[in-house]
């Protein structure tokens, strides 16, 4: 292969990556963890793990000895225990306490303090979700049987070590999430190996629903990291042969899953696909069978079509792809667009407050007008783009979206026309030139029917464009994982393979975002992504003019005539800052190119980012990504100010404000927020996830004096929220930024791990509980939050990406015939990878 | 400001006195044990509490129970909260990490705070406070006719670190010294 070639030659750059992290094949145990590092490991211990089997009526159980009795010998005064039903202390001297609202387990002998009281509600742990306890049992053994009025529930609490619970997790990835390699959440049915003895998912055999998720490139990276160190803690740490091998597949794999996005387009020039499917599988398919039928599917869809037919549309200029010596490339294939609602109806919001009718302006899939015209020169004169076919927007502009249908066309804004048909097809249909095959290096992922001669069979694909910075942040800091931890220096030639792989992309993938200096990922309208926007007028247009407004001075951004003038991505800028720090940080080491360097140092210049016209992409962008907190309160103040008729909200107004917000449960947080100065109320938690990925490579890879610490103070913003999540996942990180300090609470982060609960299927939880204090529901949510986080055990299963403090009143009752073998799951690299990281670097210990 | 857990000690000595001890008991309120009890107004606490982290959480939470801001019927009437709660009578924010209680589930239970020597639990509930020695069992009550709490209505516990406990109650705050 000449990718394999190419990598030979190559030196890679990556001294600084070298000087923190030694990874020698055969270095001592803990090697990784940081030079200068002061902390000492976590030993981990076994852990009461709860394990429940639901019994519904007529399912033969033991024979049980019920207690029905309120009145056993408890600590509790009489006269408190009114909504009590059963109580009993078992062997250990536990109490198990049963409630008219769930059951309590109550052990002052507990390790940690906040593990005294542990709460069982909810469908999760009493059947049907009848929070009403009639009946305990001890069950010997440290577990309890628990009945109600529906059915009986056995909670085993059985002693595992964190490294079983890891393996249980990879088992259910395996069984349930792996699609192709990918790992989203995903639907399930369960089938018990003996009804008679009750569901539980340990005794069993799952069915996998995988489908396809908006965001395959980020969670199958997240999943792949921690397969990664895996495979890596493993190789160093003493795993047995076969422990590594298995290790290694399960990181190749996922790792080859995610790369494989980077190709599957076959455009060649790296763009990143959001997920794919095969068009066997259901939601690839359209209404009459054909690429005119309408897909019932959000996003933007292509379909490859590789049978020599040739492309109805010519080649867009930012499309077309020339040779080392400049001539054009042919192409092998079109992908043409799919029939989708978002390519025949989304225009998107306008970005610059500045103004301008452009299709830059707006945060949609429209077509450049280079694109348009290159289009409308093999089309024919009565059906030109932009002049008879067209979307209007509003009475000065007019769009030409990726599918227009004459249901669609012309002087009104689209709905969505679903009677196409290859005997009624769209009068303009999107078309994208396939350039390349995707590398056989990816064929091991695809069933033998979807390889012909040798090669993946691309027309049996349908891929996801308009893809975000939060798939693409995700694919570089797997690069990063992949490059330093997975190939290392491995001279297996699979290993070599993948490290060509890993470089060509990483550089594609790095020249489409630095393409013309644009700062974006450019799709086959030709113009940026929706949400993969890094230049710098996106976050910071007028915001010059703003910070001479005198309502700055009071966290407010706006214009002469006192309107909201806040760039669309002023919010996001700290976090995109990050991400492109990330981007160009990776791609130097991997790659070494003079030019990716010398665009990261630019990032540091001292002069701060542009705030006016005209704008220099990158420059100073460390200056908005240490604006985090501040950001979030200008957002929010600006929000509450608008919300009250363009006033400042102050203690002297703010009932003014409430009026004007009424009953509105976001309007009025925005307001309250403001006047407590309370910057946690604005934050989105799928990018303190997002930021875990962009600081991940940084701190890892950065160790330049005058540059660390400044990435690691932006760190510091991030994980004044953070740590109030106890989530290993940023615990882990901010320890390896901070290695001298042995302040930070790992133990808390064990916790986290110790209580995750081992099947995390998508439960309705009881959140209205008298051990937590309520705060206000945030800028994103209308549901209330706790004061504290709650163990993940006794709260609804989710990724990182969610409010942990989420308070929002599920389980409302009784569930008749809750589904217990079906539901929902949610991918366990919320586990894995930190485990793994923690392992590998010296953070925790078996 | 933040409360941390503080991380457990000697925690093997409770449980054997645990084990086939006796229904809870009344005691009369203690005479000679530690200090007497001193009751504040809400405006007197606020001026006269000093900075310790217990005395700081108090004067946090009074400052949220008397600010319309965070009063969920004021402030953000929308917000599906529990209406049968003393936990959910105010809103907090980010800062006050407090745990109301170790229950989450005993609806007769306004609030309790386990001692950090894990010797007294102590419940607050709408008829003053009880303290339960763990080893025995014994509890002690505490109320207003008693001139232990400002009212019986309790709407916080917070442990002041030691063997005693700040009572919120509607009106008032006890420091009881236990």
């Amino acid at each position: 292969m000449s990718i394999m070639n190419k990598n030979l030659k190559r030196v890679i750059g990556c001294a600084a990556a070298a000087a923190l992290l030694v990874s020698l094949p055969a270095a001592p145990a803990l090697a990784a963890k940081p030079q200068g590092a002061s902390f000492s490991a976590v030993k981990l211990e076994p852990v009461r793990t709860k394990e429940v089997t639901y019994y519904k009526p007529g399912t033969a159980t033991p024979a049980i000895q019920w207690v029905t009795d309120k009145n056993a010998p408890t600590f509790l005064p009489v006269g408190v225990t009114d909504d009590v039903t059963s109580v009993v202390k078992d062997a250990e001297g536990v109490y198990w306490i049963g409630t008219q609202n769930g059951l309590q387990r109550v052990n002052f002998d507990e390790e940690d303090e906040r593990d005294i009281v542990q709460y069982f509600a909810g469908p999760r742990y009493m059947f049907d979700g009848d929070d009403h306890v009639t009946a305990l049992a001890s069950d010997g053994q440290g577990g309890v049987w628990v009945k109600n009025a529906r059915g009986i529930t056995h909670i085993a609490m059985p002693f595992k070590t964190l490294r079983e619970k890891a393996t249980a997790y990879e088992d259910v990835i395996q069984s349930v999430h792996d699609r192709r390699g990918m790992t989203s959440d995903a639907r399930f049915t369960f089938t018990p190996t003996d009804a008679a003895r009750g569901i539980n998912y340990s005794d069993g055999t799952f069915t996998s629903h995988a489908e396809t998720s908006d965001n395959d490139g980020l969670w199958t990276a997240m999943y792949a990291i921690g397969e990664i160190y895996r495979y890596r803690t493993l190789l160093e740490q003493g795993g047995s042969p076969a422990e590594v091998a298995a290790a290694k597949t399960a990181a190749l794999r996922a790792t080859k899953a995610v790369l494989l996005l980077d190709y599957v387009s076959g455009r060649g020039n790296g763009f990143p696909a959001r997920s794919y499917m095969l068009t066997s599988e259901a939601g690839a398919q359209t209404s009459d069978g054909t690429d005119f039928g309408f897909q019932n599917q959000n996003g933007f869809w292509f379909h490859p079509v590789m049978d020599g037919s040739p492309n109805p549309n010519g080649i867009i200029p930012s499309m077309e792809r020339v040779d080392e010596d400049n001539q054009p490339v042919e192409p092998i294939g079109y992908s043409i667009a799919r029939v989708t609602k978002d390519a025949m109806t989304k225009i998107g919001g306008k970005l610059f407050p500045s103004g301008g009718d452009g299709e830059m302006n707006y945060n949609g899939l429209t077509l450049t007008a280079d694109a348009v015209t290159k289009l409308n020169a093999s089309r024919p004169a009565d059906a030109q783009l932009g002049d008879d076919v067209y979307v209007k927007v509003t009475d000065s502009v007019q769009q030409v979206l990726p599918v227009i249908t004459s249901a669609t066309n012309t002087k009104k804004k689209p709905g969505a026309d679903t009677g196409t048909s290859a005997a009624n097809p769209p009068l303009f249909q999107l078309t994208v030139p396939v350039y390349e095959q995707i590398p056989t290096f990816f064929n091991d992922l695809f069933p033998e029917s979807a390889i012909r001669d040798g090669h993946i069979d691309m027309s049996q694909i349908v891929y996801k464009a308009d893809t975000s910075s939060d798939e693409v942040i995700g694919h570089y800091a797997l690069f990063f994982a992949a490059d330093e931890f997975l190939v290392g220096d491995s001279p297996a030639p699979e290993m070599a393979a993948l490290k060509g792989i890993i470089e060509q992309t990483t550089e594609r993938m790095t020249d489409l975002i630095l393409k013309d200096d644009h700062f974006y990922i450019e799709d086959a309208t030709g113009k940026s992504t929706l949400w993969s926007k890094w230049f710098a007028k996106y976050f910071n247009d007028t915001t010059g003019a703003m910070e001479q407004r005198p309502e700055w001075a009071s966290n407010v951004g706006v214009d002469a005539d006192g309107e909201d003038s806040l760039s669309y991505g002023f919010e996001d800028a700290p976090l995109n800052a990050l991400e492109v720090m990330s981007i160009l940080k990776t791609a130097s080491n991997i790659i070494g190119k003079q030019e990716y360097k010398d665009a990261y140092d630019v990032l540091f210049d001292a002069s701060g980012y542009s705030k006016e016209e005209p704008y220099f992409n990158g420059k100073g962008y460390i200056d908005m990504a240490t604006e985090y907190i501040d950001r979030r309160l200008i957002r929010q103040a600006t929000n509450a100010y608008g919300i009250n008729n363009n006033e400042l909200v102050t203690r002297d107004n703010y009932e003014a404000a409430y009026a004007e917000a009424g009953d509105d449960i976001e309007d009025r947080s925005n307001i309250n927020a403001t006047l407590h100065h309370d910057w946690t109320q604005y934050i989105n938690y799928s990018d303190e996830e997002l930021a875990w990925f962009a600081l991940y490579p940084l701190i890892l890879q950065e160790n330049d004096p005058a540059k660390r610490p400044q990435i690691v103070e932006a760190f510091d913003q991030w994980y004044a929220n953070e740590v109030r999540e106890e989530n290993p996942y940023y615990t882990f990180l901010y320890q390896l930024a901070h290695p001298e300090r042995k302040d930070i609470d790992l133990q808390s982060a064990v916790r986290y791990l110790d209580r995750q609960y081992e099947y995390q299927i998508e439960f309705p939880v009881q959140t209205n509980r008298q051990d937590v204090f309520y705060i206000e529901p945030g800028d994103r949510d209308d549901y209330k939050q706790t004061n504290y986080v709650l163990p993940p055990d006794e709260r609804r299963a989710m990724k990182n990406n969610g409010n942990p403090f989420e308070a929002e009143h599920q389980a409302a009752g009784v569930y008749p015939d809750y589904d217990y073998s079906s539901g929902s799951f949610v991918v366990g690299f919320t586990f894995t990878l930190p485990y793994w990281m923690g392992r590998y670097h010296g953070i925790i210990k078996e | 400001m933040r409360f941390k857990w503080k991380p457990a000690v000697l925690i093997f000595a409770l449980l054997a006195g645990l084990t086939g001890a006796a229904p809870a008991a009344f005691a009369a309120p203690p005479v000679t044990a530690g200090k007497a009890t001193v009751l504040y107004t809400y405006d007197q606490a606020l001026t006269k509490l000093g900075s310790s982290d217990a005395e700081a959480a108090v004067k946090m939470y009074l400052g949220f129970v008397q600010d319309a801001t965070y009063r969920p019927a004021t402030a953000n009437p929308g917000v599906d909260m529990p209406t049968d709660l003393a936990n959910a009578k105010t809103f907090v924010n980010y800062e006050f990490d407090v745990k109301p209680s170790l229950f989450p589930a005993l609806r007769g239970v306004n609030t309790s705070v386990l001692d950090h020597n894990r010797k007294n639990l102590w419940i607050g509930t709408d008829k003053g406070v009880t303290k339960i020695e763990l080893k025995s069992n014994k509890a002690t009550e505490y109320k207003t006719a008693d001139k232990q709490l400002v009212d019986d209505e309790v709407l916080l516990l917070i442990s002041d670190g030691g063997k005693g406990v700040f009572a919120i109650t509607e009106s008032g705050v006890a420091r009881i010294y236990g």
